[in-house]
């Protein structure tokens, strides 16, 4: 089965990811925030004695940069979801899009066009056949030619979807 | 479209001239009433997949439309081009009949 778009649910998951970001931005900065409180209390003395020493280093040494590489974890995300939802509004207007069915659509309409595409040629071969040998005849089949180029064009919405 | 050129009328005047080119026109018909039916079919394709993807769908409905509006302008054209070819046919046999009574009245 081939790939189903729904627009409804593309904007819940937009939505809820936003706000899962807003939410672990949040909290990344509260940790953040604490940490730094900590290491100053740690630092300027508040704290002191060999537990604290150790803490010091596991906040300097773990937690920080694990603050930082989550931080670039949200941004990367964010850029992610900047993107879908950059490539979403092309399509979020037509609602619910099947590939199975877009796909059958598009091949029946790649069939119509290189029907006509050939029905043209031959149109034009049998004019230029007719041509002298029966007069008017020529001319009668080739100004359907234009009609079949506008058949052939009429199909083409179909690809810009795709 | 004489017994020696395929890709030419020629000048329609010998018997077999007339048969060839009677020929290549019922052929052509024949082309015609085949893509008539190809682009129906076809059409019906693009018609079940619309119900697959919903047709209460504002686009889906809109394609639909023009897809039964080329359907409708297909159709008129091989009618039409159906009638051309129709009098092409009689234009042929009239000027094959005149040719004949012009051959007798010349005989006589």
């Amino acid at each position: 089965m081939g790939l189903v778009y729904d627009a409804a649910d593309s904007d819940k998951l937009k939505t809820a990811l936003a706000g899962n970001l807003t939410t672990a931005l949040s909290v990344l900065e509260a940790t953040d925030s604490a940490a730094r409180r900590l290491a100053g209390a740690l630092r300027g003395g508040e704290l002191s004695g060999r537990g604290y020493s150790a803490a010091e280093l596991v906040l300097s040494r773990d937690i920080a940069p694990q603050i930082a590489a989550a931080r670039d974890e949200v941004a990367v995300i964010e850029k992610d979801l900047a993107r879908f939802t950059h490539e979403d509004s092309k399509v979020n207007r037509f609602g619910v899009l099947k590939e199975d069915e877009l796909t059958r659509q598009l091949a029946a309409t790649r069939a119509q066009r290189d029907l006509t595409e050939r029905l043209k040629e031959m149109n034009e071969a049998v004019a230029a056949a007719a041509d002298g040998a029966l007069p008017g005849v020529g001319e009668a089949l080739r100004a359907v030619g234009p009609q079949l180029e506008l058949t052939s064009s009429q199909g083409i919405g179909i690809t810009k979807l795709s | 479209m004489n017994g020696r050129d395929g890709e030419s009328y020629g000048q329609v005047s010998s018997e077999q001239d007339v048969a060839d080119a009677l020929s290549h026109i019922r052929r052509h018909e024949e082309r015609w009433d085949e893509y008539r039916r190809a682009m129906r079919d076809h059409t019906s394709r693009f018609e079940e997949a619309a119900t697959g993807l919903g047709t209460t769908n504002y686009f889906v409905q809109k394609e639909l439309a023009a897809r039964r509006e080329v359907d409708a302008y297909v159709g008129r054209l091989a009618s039409e081009q159906s009638e051309v070819l129709t009098q092409t046919v009689r234009a042929i046999n009239r000027a094959a009949d005149a040719e004949r009574s012009g051959d007798e009245g010349g005989r006589a």
